[in-house]
């Protein structure tokens, strides 16, 4: 591992958060709420619980061959070809999800702010973008992360000025009053607005510090699930649990719902932003994927890295553009999302217990 | 070979910086700032308006938009295009006018008093989606047509568009009459246990005057309130406002005038025993003596004599449109349902906007005035 591959305890955290906030928290609420009805927080409370397992069970695995990278293990656990396949997987999980996420990010841009835009030309800006960062290896994904952090910080005091305008508390009331049927039923969309946690699976052989990566995994999702609950509250505070079923984004309706001080279009402030951080899920979720991936392929990272992350964002632009609407996107997100339980929960799951099995060779490793 | 690939790549992702396919001359554009629609009138529209079958002539939409060119005679045109529904219309409208409409910065909306009768839905429709339309448009009823309102000649202002922003920029800090925009409407219109409410909008002769409040029964317009009641719908629904309240009193055989000016609050309290669903609306009112003609000087006991000489006015006031809305009007336009909903959401949402929940619901309203001051004079 080199210079450029390394990344810092500090730089994790906002790495899982890069890799879980994306498009999702637009349209999380309206998701969870058409199930868990007013109980929609209770929801994504309890939806944070799985990223938390899965962050323990990746940090259980990586703690027992620290020295190997997401394909190592792999390789180690369940052989060459069955290692490679499962990585392939994962890669291929990854491609097709952020791949819908492009296309999202190509419609909301072109929805509210470039309406005679193709949808195309937005999504191949994006990749050129994804495909010269991600090249620079992960050093610059992480600072970029960290840089993307603090520059949409002050947008969560920006989510926070509707609160005291629009709100109406009794839409949240009866607290529990949805049941626990419909509060269970909510909690899948909800896990599934975490995905990207998984990129711990790569990020970890990439950590200098170890012993503080649980620390850091633990901050990053902590970070992620009280934005999601912020929107969540909010957007039913405002839009109570029948009216937010109307919107695609109930998130970006609330601030053009909303006059903030003298800007009287907040929401345009708010997706200028978004334009430049709303790709971090692809982005870092790729270089996990493609980092992967060229080890499969045992490519030389320092020369060939960019074909391969080329070979990859194209295949992700591709996935963009093959649904032929936004309803159709949705539906294909939704597929997509029950293979996270696989590599997000499932996979690292049987490493782990595979590790155990497999004892005396780990411990060699 | 990476470096050339890498410079590559940043020269093509500043190629599309200048929004190439969104890139539109300010010359070219035409900025409605408000828009009327109308239930449609033969011979309402421009005797330019492009050729439609009579039958496919449903709704007239008249707009008002500022003339941009120095050179124009009239500071705004208004014009009023026929179609089945807005965007047929707007068709229209790229047949007849060189200039390119875009709905970004029109900040006022005004439905006809026929076409609201019918029901507003299908015609909020283009609103909710069209991602440029800002949710903060105001939202008014005309009594009659909305077209006439844009159509009245305005002296004191450069056209009706500025007439209207005026006049609803800060209207709550003067008066009591509930302003609500686009958001609010669809929220009430869309929401079980809620019922919107607009501002009527009112042509009387060369002026436009808000002469009442338009009750809804989700989209459709069900009652005109006048003014005074206006005022007392929005103390009982909460639409938090500023503004004069006249009162009168008997004191020695002898009527003392007066006014305060308030602002108000409210609070709702929510029981469901065996009478049924009972509410007890708390109105508070806040503020100062701002008129009052009896010559001697007003005192701490006198103040609190006024203080309950409101009250009992308003009291009274709101009894009397509570009883009307419940006899007559038949519809939650007090927004009181939620607090019902909030205790037991799963079993009242099936009835909750039928009228018998409002009719025979229990409604005790309590009147709080706190005057602090009696302005400059004693």
């Amino acid at each position: 591992m080199n210079n450029a591959e390394s990344i810092t305890s500090k730089q994790l955290i906002f790495v899982i958060i890069g890799a879980q906030i994306g498009m999702a928290v637009f349209s999380l609420p309206r998701l969870v709420s058409a199930e868990a009805c007013q109980d929609a927080c209770i929801s994504v409370a309890l939806g944070a619980l799985v990223p938390l397992l899965q962050l323990l069970i990746i940090e259980r695995l990586g703690r027992r061959m620290p020295d190997l990278n997401f394909f190592g293990m792999n390789k180690l656990l369940f052989g060459r070809w069955l290692g490679s396949a499962l990585v392939v997987i994962y890669v291929a999980y990854v491609i097709f999800l952020q791949g819908t996420l492009v296309r999202v990010f190509a419609e909301i841009t072109v929805i509210f702010l470039l309406p005679h835009t193709p949808i195309p030309v937005v999504a191949l800006t994006v990749a050129m973008t994804i495909i010269f960062i991600v090249s620079q290896g992960a050093r610059v994904v992480a600072r970029l992360n960290e840089i993307l952090f603090w520059i949409i910080l002050p947008l969560v005091f920006l989510f926070m000025v509707p609160l005291f305008k629009n709100s109406d508390y009794t839409n949240l009331l009866p607290v529990g009053g949805a049941g626990i049927k419909a509060i269970a039923l909510g909690i899948p969309p909800s896990f599934n607005a975490f995905s990207g946690t998984e990129v711990l699976l790569v990020f970890y052989s990439l950590v200098k510090r170890k012993d503080e990566v649980l620390k850091a995994g633990l901050l990053g999702t902590s970070y992620t699930a009280m934005i999601y609950l912020l929107v969540t509250v909010e957007s039913l505070l405002i839009w109570g649990p029948e009216m937010i079923q109307t919107f695609i984004w109930p998130v970006i309706t609330v601030f053009k719902s909303t006059k903030v001080w003298v800007i009287e279009r907040p929401e345009l402030i708010l997706l200028t932003v978004w334009t430049s951080v709303g790709i971090r899920p692809a982005m870092t979720n790729g270089f996990a994927a493609f980092y992967a991936l060229s080890d499969v392929l045992h490519v030389n990272r320092e020369k060939y890295f960019h074909w391969v992350v080329m070979a990859g964002t194209l295949a992700m632009f591709t996935v963009a553009l093959l649904p032929g609407n936004l309803l159709v996107t949705f539906k294909l997100t939704e597929i997509v999302g029950y293979v996270f339980l696989w590599t997000s929960l499932l996979h690292p799951l049987i490493m782990l217990v595979f590790s155990l099995f497999r004892g005396k060779e780990v411990k060699n490793v | 070979m990476y470096r050339a690939l890498s410079l590559l790549l940043i020269i093509s992702l500043l190629m599309p910086i200048s929004g190439c396919w969104d890139q539109v001359d300010l010359e070219e554009l035409a900025l409605p700032l408000v828009v009327a629609i109308d239930v449609h009138t033969p011979g309402s529209a421009d005797p330019s308006n492009p050729p439609t079958q009579p039958s496919n002539k449903l709704i007239d939409v008249t707009t008002l938009a500022p003339n941009l060119s120095p050179k124009a005679k009239s500071p705004a045109s208004v014009e009023t295009i026929s179609g089945i529904n807005v965007l047929d219309a707007r068709a229209r409208r790229g047949i007849e006018s060189p200039d390119t409409y875009t709905s970004g910065v029109t900040h006022t909306i005004i439905f006809g008093e026929e076409l609201a009768r019918k029901g507003l839905f299908p015609y909020l429709s283009h609103l909710a989606r069209d991602a440029r339309v800002s949710g903060n448009i105001l939202f008014a009823i005309a009594s009659g047509r909305g077209e006439d309102i844009l159509k009245t000649p305005v002296k004191n202002h450069s056209h009706m568009g500025t007439y209207l922003a005026n006049f609803f920029i800060d209207m709550q800090r003067r008066t009591l009459i509930p302003v609500v925009n686009l958001y609010q409407f669809a929220v009430h219109e869309g929401s079980k246990g809620k019922n919107p409410v607009a501002p009527v909008l009112e042509r009387r002769g060369d002026r436009v005057i808000i002469s009442g409040v338009a009750v809804f029964n989700k989209d459709r317009l069900v009652r005109i309130l006048d003014i005074e009641e206006s005022f007392n719908l929005a103390m009982l629904r909460g639409v938090k406002g500023r503004g004069y309240l006249a009162f009168r009193t008997k004191e020695d055989k002898e009527y003392i005038d007066g006014a305060v000016f308030v602002s108000n609050s409210r609070k709702v309290q929510y029981k469901k025993n065996q009478q049924g669903h009972n509410f007890i609306i708390t109105i508070r009112l806040k503020g100062y003596l701002g008129e009052y003609s009896r010559k001697a000087p007003v005192t701490a006991e006198s103040l609190k004599e006024i203080e309950k000489n409101v009250e009992k006015q308003v009291k009274t006031q709101c009894e009397r449109l509570i009883t009307k809305i419940q006899e007559d009007i038949k519809v939650d336009c007090i927004d009181i349902s939620k607090y019902a909903l909030a205790k037991d959401r799963r079993s009242l949402e099936k009835n909750i906007d039928k009228p018998e929940f409002i009719q025979n619901a229990n409604i005790r309203v309590e009147v709080k005035v706190e005057l602090n001051q009696t302005g400059e004079a004693q």
